[in-house]
């Protein structure tokens, strides 16, 4: 019977493995939890729980009172919610479970969950239909029509709110069906999954307590942990940790971080000292933009993402005074920039605003924060972070990272810029005192240079000068007549042959159509029904195109976008592993660029606008009497 | 440290319609110079903070300065820096492309001396020694 056992589990393993694609740090993680789980005697619904928590203290975890917690450290960007689903997985097909509960505690984040849980998500939560192939979801919205089905894994994403009490729909039965919370206590199977379970040790010792009591009361076989970073109070929990110091050292799973160290001279004032800041960020941003755009260029096959820049301001005034300093005198558009207002926590809109920064064909290249973006932000295209006053310490810089280290193409891409994360540390501390901290806290990579590369700026600075306003008076009054014309919108084009088109091709066979072949790339394609990616990509076309209609154009594009993948070798009767929402980017892309390039036809209108130049106001610099004459400018600086 | 000059107003011009004017880049400051160093032209107008404004497939184009010649003939020009002016299809060219439509259109609609417009590199106003000069080596112009 044992070696029956050994077998099942040794399989479902293996098959996570493999089907799985996991990243070593998540192949070592989920190696421990088979150890752990194979070295039981028993199957876990059948194990008492003093063995259970005997086992983990072997494995070297401490003893708690209730189910042994086991906690996962991994780096931001390295994949917690894919080990976390990797884990699901594993214990499902390994006959250890068909009851989870996931704990998410945002918003945005059970709302992600809740998304990725359904197979049809390019992210699915639990790795591959083949290994989870209809789980069983109940969701903080269905808590009362859910019903457990005892032959598929039944998966709970809830928030801890939820199940300490605050919502009455969790503990409380009817007439007819009991509560979710005794069918979960009624569980002798029982998995609990607390992401970002950092919280825990952050919130008050009241909360800490009733979200510690009600998982408890749940009365789960195994409760598992994932953050970044761990409490030091729960430090003793940590099964396998994979932190930000040794990810960076080897410099595969993230971007890596360069940082730029300026101390802000004595005599500057605040104001001042942010306008320095932000001018050197910006002068990163748009360095990061020309070499992204450079790559993208040179690699059709990844759209062009635009880089943003993270601004960390003091409090919701100050986030303001900069967002309007950047739109008035940086000439950044309203769209352009998106500020999270926050001395309270940023709303769900916001955030849902937010999340969308890394898709192609996003505007925003600034955005500002009081510091509070936080987990259920993990876009991949912050590329410069800049904390200004008094966040412009080293710790803070750390802690702000985490927002840019994901890789907006899964893996670094050979192009210095486009893999790494600028972070400006413009505060008090010296050069000296920062390399010092950056030493004892990252080390050394394995090349022997530095995990974290620590950079002056070495006069690149554009210092700024106090300025008053002054009137730029008219010498010559003219006035002059533009006629009213009318811009003639062209027809789409929407017959173009796709297979001639080189790049296109290019594009989307890099995206591994119709090939089975998993084990070649560490994307996370998954396939799809053929019909469904033309219905899903011929829909985003439309909606992502003002000038195209549902009623006239949808056919037509239909057409297009099934011509691009059956000319490529898909075939209508077989699934394709292509991303819909990349096929569809292309092709927005490819209909857009032929519109824009047709010749525009002007209609001459009835009437002219007439123009008249006025004096008007600008900056000056206090230390100039008036603006400088032409003949003393022998060189532009 | 050397202070920069972007945005710093600079007078002592001839033909401009302001007593002073900024510019961002060593391009546009050249170009002011040969515009303002012409005999062909009235006048002409830093076009910022922008009031002349064309309407093109990919938003507006704000021309750096719009100027009259003693033709009565008015024009719009823009000068770009390399690295913005990419290959066929992208913005810029689509801006400029339609932007030549544009005074084409005007140039019916006004019946007399219309309108001419020219997107030059910044490279070239550089290397350029005459606005008629820097005119002939544009990327784009109508006519």
């Amino acid at each position: 019977m044992l070696s029956l056992r050994r077998y099942r589990l040794d399989a479902a393993y293996e098959t996570v493995l493999r089907i799985g694609r996991l990243r070593k740090p998540q192949r070592k993680a989920i190696e421990l939890v088979h150890a752990l789980i194979k070295d039981l005697d028993r199957d876990l619904p059948l194990v008492p729980q003093k063995e259970l928590q005997l086992k983990a203290s072997e494995a070297g975890v401490r003893a708690t009172a209730g189910a042994p917690e086991l906690m996962f450290q991994l780096a931001t960007g390295v994949g917690k919610t894919r080990l976390m689903g990797a884990i699901m997985a594993y214990l499902y097909r390994a006959g250890q479970t068909k009851n989870c509960v996931i704990l998410a505690p945002r918003k945005t984040i059970l709302a992600k969950f809740e998304r990725e849980s359904q197979t049809s998500s390019s992210k699915y939560l639990f790795l591959d239909a083949v290994l989870v192939p209809e789980p069983n979801l109940c969701f903080r919205s269905t808590l009362e029509s859910f019903t457990p089905d005892p032959g598929r894994l039944n998966v709970f994403i809830l928030s801890p709110q939820t199940i300490t009490g605050s919502d009455r729909r969790f503990a409380q039965g009817d007439d007819f069906r009991s509560s979710t919370l005794e069918y979960l206590r009624g569980r002798n199977d029982l998995i609990v999954c607390i992401d970002e379970s950092h919280h825990l040790g952050r919130q008050s010792d009241e909360d800490v307590a009733a979200w510690r009591q009600a998982v408890r009361q749940l009365e789960p076989r195994l409760q598992f942990g994932f953050t970044a970073t761990v409490p030091r109070a729960d430090a003793a929990t940590v099964l396998y940790s994979y932190d930000l110091p040794e990810c960076l050292r080897d410099g595969i799973y993230t971007k890596s971080v360069k940082m730029w160290v300026e101390p802000a001279p004595a005599d500057i004032s605040e104001d001042d000292w942010d306008k320095v800041t932000l001018d050197f960020a910006l002068q990163r941003l748009e360095t990061k933009r020309l070499a992204m755009k450079d790559y993208c260029e040179r690699h059709p096959e990844n759209p062009f993402l635009e880089p943003v820049l993270l601004v960390a301001a003091r409090d919701t005034e100050h986030a303001d005074s900069v967002g309007a300093w950047l739109r008035e005198r940086r000439g950044l558009a309203q769209d352009e920039i998106q500020i999270a207002h926050s001395h309270r926590t940023p709303s769900e809109a916001e955030l849902e605003q937010l999340v969308a920064i890394d898709r192609p064909g996003n505007r925003i290249r600034v955005v500002v924060n009081v510091f509070q973006l936080s987990e259920g932000w993990d876009v991949t295209n912050v590329y410069v972070v800049a904390p200004l006053r008094a966040m412009a310490t080293f710790q803070n810089a750390v802690q702000t990272m985490g927002r840019g280290l994901r890789l907006p193409f899964g893996t670094r891409v050979g192009e210095p810029e486009v893999d790494t994360l600028d972070v400006l540390c413009f505060g008090k501390e010296s050069f000296e005192r920062i390399v010092e901290l950056a030493t004892a806290e990252f080390g050394k990579a394995v090349d022997g240079s530095a995990a974290l590369a620590i950079e002056g700026t070495q006069g690149a600075l554009d210092l700024p000068v106090e300025t008053r306003p002054i009137t730029i008076a008219v010498q010559k009054n003219v006035t002059f007549e533009v006629p009213k014309v009318r811009r003639v919108p062209p027809e789409p084009v929407l017959d173009f042959e796709v297979g001639s088109i080189r790049e296109l091709t290019r594009y989307v066979a890099g995206l591994d159509l119709v090939s089975l072949d998993r084990s070649s790339a560490e994307d996370e394609a998954l396939r799809y029904d053929f019909r469904s990616v033309v219905r899903v990509a011929t829909l985003r076309v439309l909606s992502e195109l003002p000038y195209l209609s549902a009623a006239a154009h949808t056919n037509q594009i239909e057409g297009l976008i099934r011509r691009l993948l059956e000319g490529l070798g898909a075939d209508e009767r077989a699934d394709v592993s292509v991303d819909p929402v990349k096929v569809a980017a292309l092709m927005a892309e490819e209909i857009d660029r032929r519109y824009k390039s047709q010749p525009v036809k002007f209609l001459v209108d009835e009437g002219i606008v007439r123009i008249e130049p006025r004096e008007f106001e600008w900056p000056l610099r206090v230390d100039l009497e008036g603006p400088i004459d032409k003949q003393s400018v022998a060189e532009w600086q | 440290m050397a202070v920069s000059l972007r945005r710093v107003p600079i007078g002592g011009w001839h033909r401009c319609v302001h007593v002073a004017v900024s510019f961002e880049s060593a391009g546009e400051f050249k170009a002011a110079c040969l515009l303002d160093s012409s005999s062909a032209i009235e006048w002409w107008l830093r076009n910022d903070p922008p009031l002349m404004k064309i309407p093109t497939p990919s938003g507006n184009l704000e021309p750096d300065f719009v100027y009259q010649l003693t033709t009565g003939t008015r024009g719009a020009l823009e000068v770009k820096g390399e690295v913005f002016w990419d290959g066929q299809g992208s913005v810029p060219r689509i801006k400029s492309a339609a932007a030549c439509a544009w005074a084409a259109a005007t140039n019916i609609a006004s019946g007399g001396p219309g309108w001419e417009f020219a997107v030059v590199l910044e490279q070239d106003v550089l290397s350029a020694s005459t606005f008629e000069e820097l005119r002939q080596i544009a990327q784009e112009k109508y006519p």
